[in-house]
């Protein structure tokens, strides 16, 4: 994972990508060039109007990879997507897949695409409408819907009824199952665990993490940060148009202030090093700065502390810090 | 060619174009069948008012033919203007939809990120459109031939006659399609096309009608399609001359509707 803010970052932390063999992947086809990056986008912008939508944004996944893009409202994940899908011209940069320019149809060849809001042909069922997608991958033997739709809940029942009958939720199975069912090399999520009841969202991740292991890259934008949290490996962080920071979960993690709670045998009372602390009672409530993880050995030797405990930030403190931050 | 979206496009569309077929059949049947009943060429001049030639002749598109004989009649039921909202009116509907409809839908994330180029995926919606139409046609054909066959005023005109009526009104439905397409592919809502469309093809019709009728502007109708459509003269000999005018045309648009198709977003 590569971002064009802070290369040099990027690359410490991306070595936690699992490098699998992408030979040993069952029967994916057509056959890509298993020495590309499954993406890799160069300086890619795009605006509508006076509205810069992205402005210079590169990346790049690795195969066997499942990365979170983060951001607010209007931040540019979608624009972003959009162009891996080809559905966007961009203004400059370049989109490759698998080495390929996105725009072309070799290129879509080796990609899973869900919208935000998967629409389908309304009349027809659900398995009419993966039959057509299939069709238009005439090139690719593989075949996984059955499995694929029984594992996020979606039955031979289901897909035996017209698709205006489908709730949302079942609209959003069918597009998760239409992304994977020819094994692609790159999926490509947007809001995929939208409207997944909680048993459909551990199917999916499931599924996410299979593909991944199986050398698939995977690039998933959701606003739901435990699933985020609880799947990918990485995040790439996006805000305004551009690419904040991109970075392995862990090390944002360690990198965030941690609440901790140091309890005492009688009043408390404030200790240096711990920021924004409040006492209640025997209580002391506050944060540790990322920069001093050397203070809980510190604070166990202090006077009267009898307990502490320390809690890890969790993605959404972190996310939340981080665009006040920005902002 | 993609032919399971041709498919997908009919199975979606059917239902449209089995009613439209119907509405065509039954409505030259009847507009034919009834010919002799009503008193024939005579009988229906008379009962209109033969100085109102004029304006029927305008109404079939050609200035001055005589509507109210068995051949003109027949012919004039393929220029109708009940037979061109029902037939055209899947052209634009189709047309104008080939591409915006996707697009405003949202069905064009999940069509267009498959691995078929966008230009595959636009024929394939034309040829379902080509598809559509024919089968309109071709129920409108019927019709015509059987309610001829009910006329015994008109039991004498060769069943080729309508055939040439329609050949000759493909090249218009093809430029009315392309029209549509060009005008999607400009789009990004359905209903902007389906208006922009309709609009250019009823006020294409409306003055050609006007041109006919009001003398000052004749040359006018040079530069309107319906000119290249004249029933009652098509019935008579085939206009090799007309179809390649409109062909051309709609070879242009479509031309410039696949250029700017490779170089608009679909999201």
């Amino acid at each position: 994972m590569t971002s064009s803010r802070d290369d040099q970052d990027v690359n410490a932390t991306s070595t936690m990508a699992v490098e699998i063999d992408r030979a040993t992947r069952p029967s994916v086809t057509p056959a890509r060039d298993a020495s590309a990056q499954p993406l890799r986008i160069t300086g890619l912008r795009k605006s509508y109007g006076p509205h810069v939508v992205l402005s210079d944004v590169t990346m790049s996944l690795r195969a066997g990879t499942i990365t979170g893009l983060l951001g607010p409202n209007g931040a540019g994940k979608t624009t972003t997507l959009r162009a891996i899908g080809g559905l966007l011209r961009p203004d400059a940069g370049q989109v490759e897949i698998f080495g390929i320019d996105a725009g072309t149809s070799a290129a879509r060849s080796q990609l899973g695409y869900l919208p935000a809001d998967p629409v389908f042909a309304g009349r027809s069922t659900g398995a009419q409408n993966l039959r057509l997608l299939r069709s238009l991958r005439p090139e690719s033997t593989v075949d996984d819907h059955a499995a694929i739709a029984e594992r996020v809940g979606l039955s031979q029942k289901d897909l035996a009824r017209p698709v205006h009958d489908y709730s949302s939720g079942m609209r959003q199975k069918l597009g998760i199952v239409a992304a994977l069912q020819h094994k692609p090399g790159l999926i490509v999520l947007d809001e995929p665990a939208n409207r997944l009841d909680p048993i459909a969202q551990r199917a999916f991740a499931g599924l996410v993490r299979d593909a991944a292991d199986e050398g698939a890259a995977v690039l998933l934008s959701s606003h739901l940060l435990a699933e985020v949290e609880e799947i990918c490996g990485e995040v790439v962080m996006m805000s305004q148009g551009a690419l904040l920071e991109s970075v392995r979960i862990d090390e944002l993690r360690r990198r965030a202030a941690r609440k901790i709670t140091v309890c005492f045998d009688d009043a408390a009372r404030r200790l240096p090093g711990i920021e924004n602390a409040t006492i209640d009672g025997a209580t002391l409530q506050g944060t540790i700065p990322a920069r001093r993880p050397d203070l809980i050995g510190s604070l166990a030797n202090c006077a009267g502390v009898t307990d502490i405990l320390v809690e890890p930030a969790s993605l959404e403190e972190v996310f939340l810090r981080m665009y006040r931050e920005q902002q | 060619m993609t032919w399971a979206l041709v498919r997908d496009d009919l199975k979606a569309r059917w239902r449209s174009v089995l009613a439209l077929s119907a509405g065509v059949l039954v409505f030259l049947l009847v507009l034919t069948g009834t010919f002799s009943a009503l008193g024939g060429s005579s009988g229906i001049s008379q009962s209109l008012g033969t100085k109102n030639n004029r304006f029927f002749s305008a109404f079939a598109g050609s200035d001055g033919a005589d509507v109210f004989s068995p051949q003109g009649f027949l012919a004039f039921g393929f220029g109708h203007p009940l037979f061109l909202i029902l037939t055209l009116a899947l052209c634009v509907a189709m047309g104008a939809g080939t591409l915006a409809q996707d697009v405003e839908s949202g069905r064009a994330e999940i069509l267009y990120t498959a691995p078929v180029s966008r230009a595959k995926i636009v024929l394939a919606r034309l040829t379902a459109l080509f598809c559509a139409e024919a089968a309109v046609l071709v129920a409108g054909g019927f019709g015509g031939v059987i309610g001829s066959r009910l006329s015994p005023d008109m039991a004498s005109i060769s069943p080729w006659v309508v055939v040439r009526v329609l050949a000759q009104y493909l090249p218009l439905t093809t430029f009315v399609g392309s029209v549509g397409l060009l005008v999607s592919v400009l789009s990004r809502s359905r209903g902007g096309a389906l208006a922009a469309t309709s609009g250019l093809v009823a006020g294409a019709y409306v003055v050609n009608v006007i041109a006919l009728l009001w003398t000052p502007i004749a040359d006018v109708r040079h530069a309107d399609p319906f000119f290249y459509f004249r029933p009652t003269d098509a019935a008579g000999s085939f206009d090799w001359v007309a179809a390649v005018v409109l062909l051309g045309v709609a070879a242009i648009l479509s031309g410039f509707a696949f250029a700017a198709l490779r170089r608009r977003d679909l999201a």
